[in-house]
């Protein structure tokens, strides 16, 4: 019989097929789950949750076409083998603008659609021995427009619970126009806003892991005038961008990958991709630290909530506290 | 009572496979096959494909809405196997399943039922997952190497170059690989049969590959290196889920060869099932009942 993680036991997760008409029998869309649907397989499975948080076109809906992509190339990638996705069909739609069969003379993406707001993709990876269960990864694709509004209003920010529930904070950012000159002031100053705007509304639990993503990374080794600069210009990113986070999250990586490299660049496609998947896959899910959870101050005359206040006082808030 | 469901998408030769299987295991022509304990109260449209298949015909492909339910009542050396009900499905409906997201309730009732089942892959209808950026390397291949800098230079051209693609998104452009996991997943929610289940892949046409890659492909294993090498996806779902599917991959040609080109040398034949072809664990020559042999669990 099945493992827990077995595909079997999947049979309790969402979207299952109904019986719609008397002659028709409905099955899953195969789309991008929206936030309530996501959360049932999050309920079924300890499955760890990827944001992909960026501007508009900085590579976030490329990156996930990539990872369904390079499955598809080989036996393997990263060590896994797909076991299958809940999202097949979502998965194909955003890929189809980088086919030949979409008619195109250059590999695109379709943008994530303002209206989309939060999708979450779903892969099933196991490791090629199989000697572990198979393992659930979301990877949830934030529309740029949400991201704009996010920036723009704390109250919005405070709106994305989602980036709180992450297991991993992937900001991706446009390495491209970070070494152009035209764009690097307006691109620098836009991420950095991003990050500030989350600390500042407290959005990362103290044990947070951050994933900086330096985006079409082919385009900036072209910019810099080689791999050798290119180097030197990186050194000077990461630089720049720990500082801005050191001391305020439990682990930062910063690194460049290039999903979709132009057909002359030297890089492979899902460049620099293998060794995240591999730790958003493996790495435990962050468990959500009950100390960080404080309940409002209890003014009720109940008897439960006066013998709560006084035998554990560290579960409520302070006078003063947010 | 036993049963098996070929699956698969449109003309991928499964109403071929089953004609030829009709006739291998009525006539007795192949030493160790299954045979015929005796014939199905109903059983026009075997005779119908099977008098297609011997004329050296193509055998008429099953339309959407006119399946037909077909049982075999089969034995072995060791005695009756029982009835094997062996519905010849549409592939449309698996294609719809795939493109529409449904399929009609009789086909569910199949599939919750099945005790095995036979995926059919045509190497002629396979559409691969083929990029843009395969494409153009392909043709820059062809060019003279150039320098660096003009390669920086192309890049960031490009870069800047919006484009829009010319033809409008739709499911059925999706590789095959992709479909066929999707089809295995619909399979895996709505069976209420035991895992895992027997699933015998039947790469049709085989000959076709033989001709094409001679040796390449050849043996028990020659059938699942080829699946390997054109649908990795399919390969990567089936060893990853061996708590849902027990897999064997077979290379079968029913027909034998190309109808047109080979006609003379298939009519040569004594035995008419000789023209059969097959490659696969423990496949003896000619049998084209092994797998089902395989799927029931007699193997």
């Amino acid at each position: 019989m099945a493992t827990p993680d077995s595909p079997s036991a999947s049979h309790a997760v969402p979207e299952k097929a109904s019986t719609a008409a008397p002659n028709i029998v409905q099955l899953p869309t195969g789309k991008p789950f929206t936030n309530t649907s996501s959360s049932e397989i999050l309920r079924a499975n300890a499955t760890p949750v990827v944001l992909l948080v960026g501007s508009a076109k900085c590579g976030k809906t490329t990156l996930l076409a990539s990872l369904h992509d390079a499955f598809q190339r080989g036996l393997s990638f990263a060590g896994f083998l797909c076991a299958g996705s809940r999202t097949l069909m979502g998965f194909e739609e955003r890929c189809f603008e980088s086919r030949f069969s979409s008619g195109g003379d250059k590999p695109t993406t379709g943008r994530t659609r303002p209206a989309d707001g939060l999708m979450f993709y779903h892969l099933k990876l196991r490791n090629q021995d199989l000697r572990t269960p198979v393992q659930h990864l979301l990877v949830a694709d934030m529309s740029g427009e949400l991201y704009d509004s996010a920036m723009n209003s704390a109250t919005e920010m405070q709106k994305q619970t989602i980036i709180r529930r992450a297991d991993y904070f992937v900001h991706l950012i446009d390495a491209g126009r970070l070494a152009s000159d035209e764009y690097r002031a307006l691109t620098r100053a836009n991420a950095s806003l991003l990050v500030r705007r989350c600390l500042e509304q407290n959005m990362f639990q103290p044990d947070a892991r951050i994933d900086v993503l330096l985006t079409k990374w082919d385009i900036a080794i072209a910019r810099c005038g080689g791999a050798q600069k290119a180097d030197e210009f990186l050194k000077a990113q990461r630089d720049e961008i720990s500082q801005q986070w050191e001391g305020k999250v439990g682990r930062i990586r910063i690194e460049p990958i290039a999903s979709r490299p132009h057909y002359k660049s030297k890089l492979a496609p899902a460049h620099g991709l293998s060794e995240f998947i591999r730790s958003w896959a493996d790495e435990p899910p962050r468990k959500f630290d009950p100390k960080n959870v404080k309940f409002p101050i209890v003014n009720s005359d109940r008897m439960f909530d006066r013998f709560a206040f006084r035998e554990v006082p560290g579960m409520f808030k302070a006078d003063g506290d947010e | 009572m036993n049963k098996l469901v070929a699956v698969g998408l449109p003309q991928t030769g499964k109403t071929t496979f089953l004609a030829a299987l009709w006739h291998v295991t009525e006539s007795e022509e192949i030493k160790g096959s299954l045979r015929l304990e005796k014939i199905s109260d109903e059983a026009k449209h075997l005779n119908e494909i099977r008098n297609e298949w011997l004329s050296f015909q193509q055998v008429g492909r099953t339309v959407l809405g006119q399946e037909q339910s077909v049982s075999l009542w089969l034995k072995n050396e060791q005695g009756a196997v029982g009835e094997v009900a062996f519905p010849d499905l549409s592939g449309e409906a698996f294609e719809q399943a795939w493109t529409g997201r449904h399929w009609p309730t009789e086909y569910d009732e199949h599939i919750a039922n099945a005790r095995g089942l036979l995926l059919f892959v045509h190497p002629d209808t396979v559409k691969e997952p083929i990029s843009i950026r395969e494409m153009q390397q392909m043709v820059e291949a062809a060019i003279p190497e150039e320098a660096e800098a003009d390669a920086y230079e192309a890049i960031l051209r490009d870069s800047d170059r919006t484009v829009e693609p010319t033809e409008e998104w739709n499911p059925l452009m999706a590789p095959t690989q992709v479909q066929l996991v999707e089809l295995l997943q619909f399979v895996h929610q709505r069976s209420k049969s035991e895992f895992p289940i027997r699933l015998g892949i039947v790469i049709s046409a085989w000959d076709i590959v033989k001709n094409k890659h001679g040796d390449q492909y050849s043996g028990s294993a020659g059938a699942e290196a080829w699946l390997t090498d054109r649908l990795p996806y399919l390969v990567q779902f089936m060893r990853s889920n061996p708590e849902f599917i027990n897999v064997r991959i077979y290379g079968v040609s029913a027909q034998g060869g190309d109808l047109s080109a080979d006609r003379q040398a298939l009519q040569r034949f004594e035995r008419t099932a000789e023209r059969i072809l097959i490659e696969g664990p423990d496949c003896a020559r000619h049998d084209i009942s092994e797998p089902i042999r395989w799927c029931l669990g007699l193997r």
